[in-house]
C-alpha cells in the first residue's frame, strides 16, 4: 500500500501533526477552557461592577438618590420667579460633570409656605382634631396630577388695601379666598371637601383658604412624589398628650406664592434633578461621584433677583453609596486577582507540561530535521505553527463558549482576552520546541551553564518574593485596593519560591535516603532514591502547579472562613445575640414559651430599671441607663458579661458597669444607683451593647422591686440557640408568643450584608479559584507523571525483564511521585495557611464582613485538611494510573527500542 | 580548495556526570581526504560515535581542533552549524528509525530535508526521484519506511543525507541492524555515491566486514586512532586481481603509537620495551631481553 507524497512544507507539517494528535487535543481542551475562563472574567466582572453600581443606587431611594437642594429664604430676600430658577437649574446641569449629567433628568422646583393652623370649616362640628396647612407652588403641578372634583385653583394677589400699615391684622381675603387642591388622600384624613374653607391664622393675620379641588397623583410611586410625600398624604401625629394633630399640602397656584410670601408666610424652595438608577453605571461611577461632591461644594447660586448672594446646599447621598460599592468593588477584584493570580500561574505550568508533551513526541522529528541543518527559527517557526493550529480554534470556541454563557459585559476585553489565551499554546511550543534541539540529553547530566542560569532565576524569583511581601506589609491596608498588580503576583510569587526551595531542598532529602537505601539490601529504594534524585518525573512546572493549586485552595477556605467568620461576628456584636427580639414586654410565659422551643439553648431578657444616674463617694454620672436581668442567663449568653449578681454581697446590690463607667467609677468601690446602695463588681466592654451607648449599669432582676417602680418588665431578648434553622424556629416562637415584637437574627444579619453584589461575585470567584486550583494541580500531577512515563516505562519494562514483581514498579512510581507530591502539598497548605493573614494585613475587608474593626483571620482546619487530602488521594490515584500504564508497556519491545 | 576533507587533531572530549567524568576521546587524530572512502571501526566505548557526532557537528569537542571541508568545528556559531549540517555534511545512524520521519514517506522524507535548506517547491520531487534512482529504490518512492525492509530503509536514509548536496557523508553504524547480505547492500551503495557523486564518505562501525568494502580502515582503541588498514588490488604476476591489504599502525604528531593488542600479547610485552633505532626500521624487544 503506497500513498500520495507530498513535497509541500504545510503539508509535510499537517501530516507531522496528523500523526500524533492525541495530546495536541488535551492542549486544544486547555486552551479552550482558558480562554472559555479568560472571556468570562472580563464578563463576570463587569456584570459585577454593574450590578454592584446599581444596588447601591437601587438601594436608596428616590429621594436619597437625586441630587436635591432645598433652602429657605432670609426675611428681605426677594423671590425668584420660576423662570429665573428654571434657568439657574437648566445652566447647573450643563456645568455638571458629563458622567453625573448623563443621569440627571429634568430639574423640579417646588416653592412651599411655612405650615400654618387653620380653623376647620364651619359645616366640621366634629373635625377629627388639630388641622395645620401648608401651601406648595409648582409650575408643572398639573402634569402630575388628575383632577378628580372641583376645579384647578386660580391666581390670589394681595389685595390692594394691604398696602395699608395696619393690613396684617386685617382679614385678607374675606371675599376671595386663596384656592388651593389637596389629594383625595389628604382630603380624606382631613375630613374636608371641595369647596371648604379654612382659615389660616399667621403672624397676626388671618387668610382664607378654599379647598378648590381634589386630585390623584399622576403614577404615585414616581420620583416626583416620593420627593413631596406631604402632598399625596396628611400626616398624623400626637405628642403623646392625646391631642390629634394632621397636616396637609395643597397646590396653590403657580403665580399665588409671591402673595403668600408678600403676606409674610416663610417661603421654602426645594430643587431636584431626578437622578435615574438605571444609567448609573460603573464606567460613570467616579465620574459621578465626583460630579455630585463638586456640585455640593459650589452648591446652586440663585439668581440675582432675590437680592443676596444666595447659595443652596446640594445634597444627595448617591455619591456615599457609590463609594462604598466601589470599595467593594475594588476589594472584591483585589481579592479576586489574588485568586486568579495563582491559578493562572498553574495554567501556565500545566500549560508547559501539556505542550512539553506534545513536543517530546514530536522530538524524534525535530531532532531529524535539526540534524539535517533546520535552523533554530525554523523548528520554532514549525512548533508555533502547530501551537496556532491547537490554539486559536480552540480559543475562538471558548471566547464563543463564553460569550454563550454570560452574553453581557466584557467589552473588547472579553473577545481579546480568550484570543491571547489561543496565542499561550504557540509561545509555549516556539519555547519549548526550540530547545529540545537534536542531541537526547539526560536529565541528571546538568551542563554547568544550565545549572548557573538555573540558579540566577531561582535566586531572582525568592528575592521578589521576598521585596513584594515586604513592601506589602510595610504598605499597610489601603482604603481601596482595586486591581492591585502587587497583591495579585504577591501569592504567585511567594508560591514560586517555596517551590524552588521545595526543589532545592527535596533532593538533599532524598540524597540522605539514598544513601541510606544504598546500605540495605532492597532494590526499589535504592533505584527509588536514586531516579528521584537524578531524574526527577515532575519538574519544576509541576512542583509549581502542586504548591500553588494548593495553596490556592486552602488559601480559598481561608478567605471564606476568614470572610464568613467575620460577618458572624460583626452581625453578632452588631446585635449581641443569634436572635435579639425587642419592641414588647416579654412577660414570664412568654418567656418561658420561647426558652422551651427546641434548639434554643439560652434566653436572656432585658429590661429597664428606673434610674439615671450612678454616684460614687467622689462624683456622680448622670444619663446612664439602668439595666434589670436575669444576669447568669445573660452571661451564658454573653460571656463577655459577669453573671451571678443575684445575690447580694456584703448586704448591697452588685451591679456590673460599662466599660466607659470605670475611670469614674472604680470596681469594687459603693454607690448608689439612683437612690439604691449597690457595689459595683465588675465591669463589661462596651461592644456588649446592653446599653444604648457606653453608659449603663446592669444589676440582676431579682432586685427589680427596689430598682424599678414596675418590677421586671423585660423590653428586650436575648436568645442563642444551637443553629440557624433554630433561630428561625426561635423567631418564629418569639413572634407566636409577642406578635408585636420586632425580632431580628443574626442570619439575616449575615444574609443582608451578602446581599450586595460584590460579596456574591467575590464567593463565586473565591469558590472557583478554589476548585480551579485543585483541580490544576491534579492535572499538573497526571500531566508531569505522563511526561516522565517514557522514561519510567522503560526502566519498569526493563527491570521486568529482570523480574521485578509489579509490587516492585508501584515503589518506584511511588518515589517518583509521592515525595515531590507530599513536600510540595505540605509547603502549598502551609503558603495558603499564611497568606490570608498576608491579605488582612494589606486589605480592608469591611465592606464585605460590615462592622468596624479589622477582620481576624480565621482558619477552617477541617476544610484545609479536606482539601490536602483529598490532594493525596490524587496523588494515589496518579500513582495507581501510572504503575498500571507502565505494566501495560511490552517489555519486549521498548528493550527491543534500545538505549534513547 | 584543500584536498583534506576531514582533519582532526588531538581531540579530546569529556562527558562529566554527577561524580563521574568519562574520557570519551582522548586526543584523537585523523585526516581524511577529499573523496576517500574510510571506516572507522572501535568496539564499543571506544569513542567512534563521539567521534562522528563531533563531526556531524551536533556535539562540541571539549579540546583539540577540528575541520570539516574548511570548517573549523570549534569555532562555528549556531547559524553556521546550521548552515554545515544543511550543506557540508549528511548523516545515516545506526537506528534505522531514527533516520526517517515514520509517518512520512521516503519522497516526503527527502522532501522535508530539501524543505529545509529551502529547495523551492518545484525542484523537490524531482531531486527527491533522481536520490532515489541513484540508489535503485526509485519504485519505493511513495512508501512509507514502516513498509520498506532495513536495507531499504537505510538507503532510503543515504537518500536523504544526500538530498542538499553534502561534501562529506558521515554514517554511524549503518549497517548494524542488518543482516549480511543487506549489509552488503548498504555498503555497496555507499561505495556507489562515492565513487558516482565524488562525496567523501566516512563509516563508523564495529563490523569488521566493513572493511572488505572500503579503501581505508581507521581502527580506533580507547578514544585514539591506533592501527590503520590500507587495501589495494594489485594484478599479479599471472595477471590475476589480487587484493592486498596492509596494517599500520598510526603515528600521532608526537611520536606515539599503539602496538597492536596481538603483538604484544604474542611477545607478553609488559610495562617496558627496548627500543632500538636500525637504519631503516624501529625496533621494540621485551624489556628484561638480554
Amino acid at each position: 500500500m503506497t500513498r500520495r507524497s507530498h513535497v509541500g512544507g504545510m503539508r509535510l507539517l499537517v501530516r507531522s501533526v496528523a500523526a500524533d494528535v492525541s495530546i495536541s487535543v488535551l492542549v486544544a481542551v486547555l486552551t479552550l477552557v482558558l480562554a472559555c475562563a479568560a472571556g468570562l472574567v472580563p464578563r463576570a466582572l463587569d456584570t459585577l461592577r454593574a450590578d454592584e453600581v446599581r444596588y447601591a443606587a437601587d438601594s436608596l431611594s428616590a429621594p436619597q438618590r437625586d441630587v436635591t437642594s432645598a433652602t429657605s429664604l432670609p426675611t428681605g430676600a426677594a423671590l425668584p420667579e420660576f423662570s429665573e430658577l428654571g434657568d439657574t437649574l437648566a445652566s447647573t446641569r450643563r456645568q455638571a460633570a458629563p458622567a453625573l449629567r448623563a443621569l440627571l433628568g429634568d430639574p423640579h422646583t417646588v416653592m412651599r409656605s411655612e405650615f400654618v393652623p387653620a380653623d376647620p370649616p364651619a359645616r366640621l362640628t366634629d373635625p377629627p382634631g388639630q388641622l395645620q396647612v401648608e401651601f406648595a407652588a409648582d409650575p408643572d403641578y398639573r402634569d402630575h396630577i388628575k383632577l378628580r372634583s372641583g376645579k384647578l385653583p386660580k391666581a390670589w394677589t394681595v389685595p390692594s388695601e394691604a398696602a395699608d400699615a395696619q393690613s396684617y391684622v386685617l382679614d385678607l381675603s374675606k371675599d376671595a379666598p386663596v384656592d388651593f387642591v389637596l389629594s383625595e388622600a389628604t382630603a380624606r384624613t382631613m375630613h374636608l371637601q371641595v369647596g371648604d374653607v379654612l382659615t389660616v391664622s399667621n403672624d397676626g393675620l388671618t387668610l382664607r383658604v378654599r379647598v378648590s379641588g381634589l386630585f390623584d397623583p399622576v403614577d404615585a410611586s414616581g420620583d416626583y412624589w416620593a420627593n413631596t410625600p406631604t402632598v399625596t398624604v396628611a400626616n398624623h401625629y400626637d405628642n403623646g398628650d392625646d391631642i390629634n394633630r394632621y397636616t396637609g399640602t395643597g397646590f396653590v397656584d403657580p403665580a399665588t406664592v409671591r402673595a403668600l410670601e408678600a403676606v409674610h408666610l416663610g417661603i421654602g424652595i426645594t430643587m431636584w434633578f431626578p437622578v435615574a438608577a438605571a444609567a448609573v453605571t460603573p464606567q460613570r461611577a467616579e465620574g459621578i461621584v465626583d460630579g455630585i461632591r463638586a456640585l455640593a461644594a459650589a452648591q446652586i447660586k440663585l439668581p440675582d433677583s432675590v437680592g443676596y448672594q444666595l447659595r443652596s446646599p446640594v445634597s444627595s447621598e448617591l455619591d456615599d453609596a457609590l463609594t462604598a460599592s466601589l470599595a467593594r468593588i475594588g476589594t472584591a477584584e483585589s481579592l479576586l486577582a489574588l485568586l486568579a493570580s495563582g491559578p493562572l500561574g498553574v495554567v501556565i505550568a500545566v500549560f508547559a507540561l501539556g505542550v512539553r508533551a506534545v513536543v517530546d513526541r514530536r522530538s524524534a522529528a525535530y531532532t531529524l530535521a535539526a540534524a539535517r541543518g533546520a535552523s533554530g527559527r525554523q523548528l520554532r517557526a514549525a512548533a508555533a505553527l502547530e501551537g496556532l493550529a491547537t490554539g486559536l480554534p480552540a480559543a475562538v470556541l471558548g471566547a464563543v463558549a463564553a460569550a454563550l454563557l454570560l452574553p453581557a459585559g466584557g467589552g473588547a476585553a472579553a473577545w481579546l482576552a480568550p484570543l491571547a489565551a489561543g496565542l499561550v499554546p504557540a509561545a509555549l511550543f516556539a519555547l519549548l520546541g526550540a530547545h529540545r534541539g537534536f542531541r537526547t540529553t539526560r536529565g541528571d547530566l546538568s551542563a554547568l551553564g544550565r545549572g548557573r542560569g538555573r540558579l540566577i532565576v531561582e535566586a531572582v524569583v525568592v528575592g521578589l518574593a521576598v521585596v513584594a511581601a515586604l513592601l506589602l506589609v510595610r504598605r499597610g491596608p489601603i482604603a481601596q485596593a482595586g486591581l492591585d498588580p502587587l497583591l495579585a503576583l504577591t501569592p504567585l510569587l511567594l508560591a514560586l519560591a517555596v517551590s524552588v526551595l521545595v526543589l532545592r531542598l527535596l533532593p538533599v532529602v532524598l540524597r540522605v535516603a539514598h544513601t541510606a537505601a544504598r546500605r540495605s539490601r532492597g532494590l526499589i529504594g535504592f533505584l527509588g532514591s536514586a531516579r528521584a534524585v537524578r531524574d526527577p518525573a515532575l519538574g519544576v512546572s509541576a512542583a509549581l502547579a502542586v504548591v500553588v493549586g494548593v495553596c490556592v485552595a486552602v488559601f480559598s477556605s481561608g478567605v471564606l472562613a476568614t470572610i464568613d467568620a467575620g460577618t458572624q461576628h460583626a452581625a453578632l456584636s452588631e446585635l449581641g445575640a443569634d436572635v435579639v427580639a425587642t419592641g414588647a414586654v416579654f412577660d414570664a410565659p412568654a418567656r418561658s414559651a420561647v426558652a422551651r422551643t427546641s434548639g434554643v439553648t439560652h434566653v436572656a431578657a432585658i429590661g429597664p430599671a428606673d434610674a439615671t444616674s450612678l454616684g460614687v463617694p467622689n462624683g456622680q454620672s448622670d444619663g446612664i441607663t439602668a439595666l434589670l436581668a436575669d444576669t447568669d442567663a445573660l452571661h451564658a449568653v454573653r460571656q463577655a458579661v459577669p453573671g451571678g449578681l443575684g445575690r447580694r454581697v456584703d448586704g448591697e446590690i452588685p451591679v456590673v458597669i460599662s466599660h466607659d463607667l470605670v475611670q469614674a467609677h472604680p470596681i469594687g468601690s459603693d454607690g448608689h444607683l439612683g437612690v439604691v446602695d449597690v457595689r459595683i463588681v465588675g465591669e463589661a466592654p462596651n461592644d456588649s451593647r446592653l446599653g444604648p451607648d457606653g453608659s449603663w449599669v446592669l444589676a440582676d432582676a431579682a432586685f427589680a422591686k427596689e430598682l424599678a417602680s414596675t418590677g421586671f418588665q423585660p423590653d428586650r431578648l436575648l436568645i442563642t440557640t444551637n443553629s440557624v434553622t433554630d433561630a428561625t424556629a426561635a423567631a418564629a416562637a418569639v413572634k407566636k408568643a409577642q406578635p408585636a415584637a420586632v425580632v431580628r437574627d443574626a442570619a439575616s444579619v449575615v444574609t443582608a450584608a451578602h446581599a450586595a453584589p460584590a460579596n456574591g461575585g467575590l464567593l463565586t470567584g473565591t469558590l472557583a479559584a478554589a476548585a480551579a486550583g485543585a483541580l490544576l494541580a491534579a492535572i499538573a500531577v497526571f500531566a508531569g507523571s505522563a511526561a516522565a512515563s517514557a522514561s519510567r516505562n522503560r526502566t519498569v519494562a526493563m527491570l521486568r525483564t529482570m523480574g521485578l514483581a509489579p509490587r516492585g514498579a508501584l515503589g518506584l512510581v511511588a518515589w517518583e511521585l509521592v515525595p515531590i507530591v507530599c513536600a510540595a502539598t505540605a509547603v502549598g497548605a502551609a503558603l495558603g495557611l499564611a497568606l490570608p493573614r498576608l491579605v488582612t494585613a494589606t486589605t480592608d475587608l469591611t465592606p464585605f464582613t460590615g462592622g468596624t474593626g479589622p477582620v481576624a483571620v480565621h482558619t477552617d482546619w477541617g476544610r484545609a485538611g479536606l482539601i490536602v487530602l483529598g490532594f493525596l488521594a490524587v496523588t494515589g490515584v496518579a500513582t495507581l494510573v501510572a504503575v498500571l500504564l507502565a505494566r501495560r508497556a511490552d517489555p519486549a519491545r521498548t528493550v527491543k527500542m534500545g538505549a534513547e | 580548495m584543500s584536498d583534506i576533507a576531514i582533519q582532526c587533531r588531538d581531540l579530546v572530549r569529556i562527558f562529566a556526570a554527577e561524580g563521574v567524568e568519562v574520557q570519551a576521546l582522548q586526543g584523537l587524530t585523523l585526516t581524511v581526504e577529499r573523496g576517500e572512502l574510510t571506516a572507522i571501526v572501535g568496539a564499543s566505548g571506544s569513542g567512534k560515535s563521539t567521534l562522528l557526532n563531533i563531526l556531524s557537528g551536533l556535539d562540541v569537542p571539549t579540546a583539540g581542533q577540528a575541520h570539516v571541508a574548511g570548517h573549523d568545528l570549534l569555532a562555528m556559531r549556531e547559524r553556521d552549524r546550521v548552515a554545515y549540517r544543511r550543506h557540508t555534511v549528511g548523516f545515516v545512524w545506526q537506528q534505522t528509525a531514527r533516520n526517517l520521519i515514520p509517518y512520512l514517506t521516503a519522497t516526503e522524507n527527502i522532501a522535508l530535508t530539501l524543505a529545509v535548506a529551502g529547495v523551492p517547491r518545484r525542484n523537490r520531487r524531482a531531486r527527491a526521484q533522481e536520490l532515489l534512482e541513484l540508489l535503485d529504490i526509485g519504485e519505493l518512492a511513495d512508501r512509507l519506511p514502516v513498509q520498506l525492509s532495513g536495507g531499504q530503509q537505510q538507503r532510503v536514509a543515504i537518500a536523504v543525507a544526500l538530498a542538499n548536496e553534502p561534501e562529506v557523508l558521515l554514517a554511524d553504524e549503518p549497517t548494524g541492524e542488518l543482516d549480511e547480505a543487506n549489509s552488503a547492500l548498504v555498503l555497496e551503495a555507499m561505495r556507489g555515491v562515492n565513487e558516482r557523486l565524488g562525496v567523501t564518505v566516512l563509516i563508523v562501525t564495529h563490523d569488521p566486514g566493513v572493511s572488505e568494502h572500503v579503501r581505508r580502515t581507521v581502527q580506533i582503541r580507547d578514544g585514539r586512532t591506533s592501527t590503520e588498514t590500507l587495501r589495494r588490488t594489485e594484478l599479479t604476476d599471472a595477471g590475476e586481481e589480487q587484493h592486498v591489504a596492509e596494517e599500520f599502525a598510526v603515528l600521532d604528531r608526537v611520536g606515539r603509537l599503539q602496538l597492536p593488542p596481538d603483538y604484544v600479547a604474542a611477545l607478553e610485552l609488559r610495562e617496558r620495551v627496548r627500543l632500538s633505532l636500525e637504519p631503516d626500521r624501529v625496533e621494540v624487544r621485551k624489556g628484561d631481553d638480554e
